[in-house]
């Protein structure tokens, strides 16, 4: 599953290079950080994109750091639509791709209910989307901020071996997966 | 003008539908199987236990070889017989039931056998008619599921003997756990290519060990001691408190080495009847089986959630004290299980590493010799340059004549589900 979404941001990474020798695309990158806020509090998430842009259109794979509930690492295409072509403008944006548990060792027990013998951690699905306001800012930048909505998802596998009733032993499979929904405030520059 | 406000207002409407969709609240869902239990009556599944059809390799467990024949545990379900007449090919002729087994004993023509609490004696004569002679009710109480006060009719006793699954989801928060967890260890014992032996000899993970006319068996906080001078009809003649998170026995010489999860214990057996503490050696909390081999002892140190430790090592501990062991050396170790020494050769079973082998000519200064790898290994029986290994995905049969190269002889292999 990780693989797959491995291999389509690399393919679109592709796209995008192939496509920006084309004329009137420029590359084009951002660097953020903000602010995750939801249910189970606020955290930090910090990020970085690189891609390209046409008139009011641009497209960019994104990766950083998310700190919320668990620590994760988003993996994520981002398309991002501006009403004016110009360093001022409002914009608005959408993402997709998939988030990648940051280690392999739980993090998270709460509602466990016994100690698990193997466990396997695993990602899921990073999306989000919002609206934003750039102007410009430093010589070739623009300082931008944006609110959204931003979900994650995060699963862990336990497997053990367990005697119900006292009866024989059975290996039971216990997959929790945990759907976080948040919103998201950045700001950061663009170049 | 117009432009940015329809801008705008697509924006904001698409943000707050997505946001409204779930209104930033975070949720957990829990898949897993329900179990709903089968039971059948104690004398109805008493009448059961008899050798039946060889069935497949599961969830295999403890071991003991005697003779040409492998008795290999089905955790919870039984024994499988195999004979190992031809290490090549080995055969798996038939299975016992023993709702309950975890761990057996072979001396002579008997088979002894846990079945939650109680102690069963088969005889084994003959190998693909194996039949119960005696049964033990309720010895080892730690292990007590059945057996409620005043009922001593196995009539009226029910055992859950299987279950009828569903596969469930529920959301985290309602989550309310209804099982119990035993953990599954494993054991060997015994010899197979030389003569057979008249009683086996037990390995490092085991809990049931058998010393001349003696059975000896620990459960988690007690040390039994049930003598077999008639094999047929053994009788209990004490029981010891060791402490608690009591995992393995293994016999030396006259002496039992006990494994814990906080340390290993000796006790003296002059009176086999009766066994007396003599020493004890306090480790960090892990699990931990141990072997010894005149100057020292070996115990492997594993940690896990299950164990509670992040400690995974071998130590090496100086016995010739009994009664004041020390710590002479470590080694570390990935996620240590069983171990062996034949001669001086010892054998590791490291988990998902696979199966170590080291020279302990010099036992404080242990040269890892091979890693044999590509399996998950549990536990190790070693005599005469032949192992048998209990691995995740089946039972392994090696040489290791030279202990740089060893060469699998033959595999069984566990059936996948």
């Amino acid at each position: 599953m990780q693989i797959k979404y491995l291999l389509i941001v690399l393919f679109s990474t592709i796209m995008m290079i192939a496509s920006a020798q084309q004329k009137g695309i420029t590359f084009e990158s951002s660097v953020q950080a903000g602010l995750l806020e939801g249910q189970q509090g606020s955290a930090f998430q910090f990020g970085f994109t690189a891609g390209i842009k046409q008139k009011t259109w641009s497209t960019a794979i994104g990766t950083g750091l998310d700190y919320y509930q668990v620590r994760s690492i988003p993996l994520y295409l981002n398309v991002q639509k501006r009403l004016f072509d110009r360093q001022q403008t409002p914009f608005a944006y959408v993402s997709g791709g998939y988030n990648f548990p940051w280690s392999s060792q739980p993090q998270i027990d709460i509602w466990r209910s016994w100690l698990p013998q193997e466990q396997e951690k695993k990602g899921g699905l990073y999306y989000g989307a919002g609206i934003g306001y750039q102007l410009p800012a430093l010589k070739k930048a623009a300082l931008f901020f944006a609110a959204g909505y931003s979900y994650k998802e995060y699963m862990e596998i336990s497997k053990s071996k367990m005697c119900p009733f006292g009866g024989p032993c059975v290996e039971q499979v216990e997959k929790l997966t945990y759907r976080f929904r948040r919103l998201s405030v950045t700001t950061g520059l663009r170049f | 003008m117009k432009k940015m406000i329809r801008f705008m207002s697509m924006a904001v409407t698409a943000t707050v539908l997505l946001t409204m969709q779930g209104c930033f609240k975070d949720d957990c869902r829990k898949s897993y199987t329900l179990y709903q239990p089968i039971y059948k009556s104690l004398a109805q599944v008493r009448a059961e236990m008899k050798s039946t059809t060889p069935t497949a390799l599961e969830n295999t467990g403890k071991l003991n070889v005697f003779g040409n024949y492998i008795f290999l545990n089905e955790a919870g379900k039984g024994i499988h017989i195999i004979d190992n007449s031809n290490p090549t090919a080995p055969k798996n002729i038939s299975f016992i039931n023993i709702p309950g087994n975890v761990d057996l004993a072979v001396k002579g023509s008997y088979l002894y056998a846990d079945s939650y609490s109680d102690i069963i004696v088969f005889n084994i004569s003959n190998p693909t008619n194996v039949s119960p002679v005696k049964f033990m009710n309720n010895v080892m109480k730690e292990r007590n599921v059945y057996w409620n006060q005043g009922i001593t009719n196995p009539d009226s006793i029910n055992v859950v003997v299987g279950y009828t699954t569903k596969d469930t989801v529920v959301d985290c928060e309602r989550y309310n756990t209804w099982t119990r967890t035993n953990g599954m260890m494993f054991a060997s014992a015994a010899s197979i290519y030389a003569a057979a032996p008249q009683t086996g000899t037990g390995g490092s993970m085991a809990s049931f060990t058998i010393l001349n006319n003696y059975l000896y068996t620990v459960g988690s906080s007690s040390l039994y001691a049930i003598n077999i001078t008639d094999p047929g009809n053994p009788a209990q003649t004490a029981v010891k408190n060791v402490g608690w998170g009591i995992e393995t026995i293994y016999p030396f010489q006259n002496k039992l080495f006990i494994g814990s999860r906080t340390g290993m214990f000796i006790y003296d057996l002059n009176n086999p009847s009766n066994p007396t503490a003599q020493g004890q050696f306090s480790h960090a909390r892990s699990c931990d089986p141990v072997i010894a081999d005149g100057q020292y002892a070996y115990v492997t140190l594993r940690g896990g959630t299950q164990c509670n430790s992040f400690t995974n090592e071998l130590n090496v501990i100086d016995v010739s004290n009994l009664s004041a062991p020390v710590l002479k050396a470590r080694h570390n170790l990935t996620n240590p299980h069983g171990l062996a020494k034949d001669g001086s050769t010892l054998l590791i079973c490291d988990g998902k590493d696979g199966l170590k082998l080291y020279d302990a000519s010099s036992p404080l200064s242990l040269q890892l010799v091979k890693t044999v790898g590509g399996f998950e290994t549990y536990d190790v029986i070693a005599m005469n340059k032949k192992a048998i290994v209990v691995a995740k995905d089946g039972l392994y049969q090696y040489d290791y004549s030279n202990p740089a190269n060893p060469s699998l002889i033959s595999k069984i292999s566990v059936s996948k589900k």
